[in-house]
Order: C-alpha cells, then structure tokens, then sequence
C-alpha cells in the first residue's frame, strides 16, 4: 500500500474537510442531524476513499 | 490441482485440462499470500472486535455517533475487504472507491451551494468552500485518469499473455496441423 499522504488529492481533500468542519460548527442548531451532518460525511467520504487503496493497486 | 497430475495430463495429451483449471493457477501465482495470517489483516479484526486503540477510546462520547462509529465501521469494511481482495483485481478496486469520492465530491460541492442559499455561509466562505472543492475535482480527476491508464494496460498485457499461453499449449497438442 503506497503513502496516500503523498497523493496530491488526499491533500486537498483533507484540507476541504477541516474547512468544511470549522465553517459547519457555526451551523443552527436544527441542522445538526441535516446539512451539518450531510455536508461532514459528505466532506470526510473524499479523502477517506481515497485511502481505501487495495493492496497491489 | 496438484503439479504431479497436472504435468500427467499434459505429458498424455489432455491439454485442456490444463487450460481449464489455467484460471486457478494464475490466481495462485499471483495472490500466494494468505491474507488471514497477514498483521494488518489480524490488526484489522483486533479493532472491529473491541481491542481499539487508545486514540479511539479517547473520543467525546458526544461524537460516538460519528468519529467512534465511523472508525469502527471502516476497520470492519477494511478487514472484509482484506480478505476478499486475494481474488479481485485491486486496481479496478481503487477506481470504484476513487468514483465514489468523486460523487462525494460533488455531494459537498451541492451542500455548500445550498449553506449559501439557506444563509448558514457568508459569501466568502462559501466561494473559499466552492473553490477548494474545485481544486480538488481537478486533482482527483487526474488521479483516477492515471488509475484508469494503468488498469487498461495491465488488462491488455494480461490479455496477450493468456493469449500467447493458449496459442504455445495448443501448437503442442496433438490436433494442431502445422502447415
């Protein structure tokens, strides 16, 4: 398995999830089980697919 | 299929037996690995049973439901997967995972256009947002461009190489009319 913090778009990935998660903490209340919610596990699925690199690939 | 019968059917002439249990052998030859002796297989079985390592059992129990689960779920998604990606083709694999974070992707990019609407993100840090997704669409693009390459000629030299087998064993059979 290759170093997937060297992937260029890992890199940027995780930077738009820690922006996303810090600009979302100001979110209403009420949003906390929609768009808040949403919009991280939206955010945090990019890079963490791209970590789920088979062995071999 | 034990060597010794194998080279029995080809030395008397029953080559297709040969080609058909060609299949299982170039499996064999190319995951040798047992993937439930492997350590991050073990590693990864360790911690979908409850052996977590300290940094998950340091989580708020406000966030069990997200960070802590999702942890969790990804150590028992990774150590199936370990085990069943002795027979898949690994690359094809990643490709599937690299779409799926393009939808991800796009998913994000919607859900930030709809902050703005909705008055949860000022403009700037809606644009900030817009942008960095942008950014990365490109980058993840071509990643799974470069993926894509590699797995259409790894496809083809595996496809000639099959080719030039078949072509070798049947030269040799008995039914074969040299010219």
């Amino acid at each position: 398995m290759r170093d997937y913090t060297k992937i260029e778009a890992w890199k940027l990935a995780d930077d738009l999830t820690v922006a996303v998660y810090e600009q979302t903490r100001l979110f209403p209340k009420e949003e906390i089980y929609g768009l808040t919610s949403q919009l991280r596990r939206a955010s945090y699925s990019v890079p963490a697919n791209i970590v789920l690199r088979p062995v071999g690939a | 299929m034990p060597f010794k019968q194998l080279r029995d059917a080809f030395m008397s002439g029953k080559q297709w037996i040969l080609t058909s249990a060609l299949p299982f052998i170039m499996q064999g030859l190319f995951n040798p690995q047992r993937l439930t002796a492997h350590g991050s297989y073990s590693r990864c079985r360790n911690l979908t049973q409850g052996n977590k390592p300290d940094i998950l059992n340091g989580a708020s129990k406000g966030r069990e439901g997200s960070a802590k689960n999702g942890s969790k779920q990804c150590s028992r998604v990774w150590a199936t997967r370990r085990r069943e990606g002795s027979s898949r083709e690994s690359k094809k694999d990643y490709l599937h995972f690299l779409y799926i974070a393009r939808g991800s992707l796009s998913e994000t990019q919607y859900f930030v256009h709809l902050s703005r609407r909705l008055g949860y993100l000022s403009d700037v840090d809606a644009d900030k947002l817009i942008g960095q997704t942008r950014q990365t669409f490109a980058c993840l693009h071509g990643l799974i461009q470069a993926v894509e390459k590699e797995t259409g000629k790894f496809g083809k030299t595996i496809a000639a190489l099959t080719s030039l087998l078949v072509l070798g064993l049947w030269s040799r059979s008995p039914w074969f009319c040299s010219p």
